[in-house]
């Protein structure tokens, strides 16, 4: 099932690419570069969606000690890493064209950044203690405290004085955008959704297998010593 | 791998330089060239994380069928 909506997504990203360059109009204020809002906020959703999956694993794993639910867990947090780099990476080069810089220490890119690198503790600290159940316990509780930053990183626009734009889709009066630029987006949330999930699901169950076979090689260890 | 990744650094720096040179002519195609620039640099860089994910998973199955082959050939079993 992964690799069939992984494919799939890819065939949706391509798809999106064609509508980026070829179907939907240039923004009459910010002209080209508009564009990568196209990679821009598919990537900031895949990376809050993940990130957000790794704090409700990492409760039910607090709660019922299963093995299976941490290793969801695991799977969900290396997408939002990679993903929290393709963000970390469209939005400076879109703040290069829009700001006249690309990195600047305001409140909504700060708490991403500070988002992405608690969930980098959150793997390190998995591997910082001796017995790796207590690691699992303390990175699931790094994991639930992060996922604070996500509902604050939405808001920072609202709350603080910002440079970086509100949005123009989620809001309370309906979206600001033209119906082409809102159906690109759409287009492009889908399908790196889609690419996102596949991934996750071939992830995880590679790291089941991975659990799995450690446990069957500790048991024959055992038995052999 | 490595001169690949030093070489794909290189061409974004020169991506990234070449149009402030540009620009400074003060043309409005130049400004089109670099935000174009901009804009395949960020969806170019999707693709290279997805592609770093699978690669990555990619890895941990070998890893793991290599262990399993080498447990399947232990005398133990």
């Amino acid at each position: 099932m992964g690799v069939g909506l992984s494919l799939a997504g890819v065939a949706a990203v391509l798809f999106t690419h064609w509508m980026v360059f070829f179907w939907v109009p240039t923004e009459a204020t910010q002209g080209i570069m508009q564009r990568i809002y196209y990679i821009h906020v598919p990537a900031a959703w895949i990376t809050e969606l993940a990130f957000g999956f790794t704090a409700l694993f990492s409760c039910i794993y607090l709660w019922l000690e299963d093995d299976r639910v941490d290793a969801a867990a695991v799977a969900a947090a290396e997408g939002g890493l990679y993903f929290g780099i393709v963000l970390l990476i469209a939005g400076p080069l879109w703040g290069r064209l829009a700001w006249g810089t690309y990195w600047t220490w305001e409140p909504r890119l700060t708490l991403t950044l500070l988002l992405w690198f608690i969930f980098l503790g959150y793997f390190l600290v998995r591997r910082s203690t001796k017995n790796p159940e207590r690691g699992k316990r303390f990175a699931a509780v790094i994991a639930i405290m992060g996922a604070v930053d996500i509902p604050m990183i939405h808001m920072s626009v609202f709350w603080f004085r910002s440079l970086h734009p509100e949005p123009v889709v989620l809001r309370a009066e309906g979206p600001t955008a033209d119906a082409e630029f809102v159906i690109t987006l759409l287009v492009a949330l889908g399908a790196y959704t889609l690419v996102f999930l596949g991934l996750f699901l071939l992830r995880y169950a590679v790291e089941l297998a991975e659990r799995e076979w450690l446990r069957r090689s500790a048991r024959t260890t055992e038995v052999t010593t | 791998m490595r001169r690949s990744l030093i070489g794909l650094l290189l061409l974004t720096a020169i991506a990234l330089s070449l149009p402030g040179q540009v620009t400074a002519q003060g043309s409005a195609t130049a400004g089109s060239f670099r935000a174009y620039v901009h804009v395949l640099l960020a969806f170019a860089a999707g693709w290279v994380l997805i592609a770093a994910w699978v690669f990555q998973i990619g890895r941990k199955v070998n890893l793991l069928a290599k262990r399993m082959e080498e447990d399947g050939a232990s005398p133990h079993h």
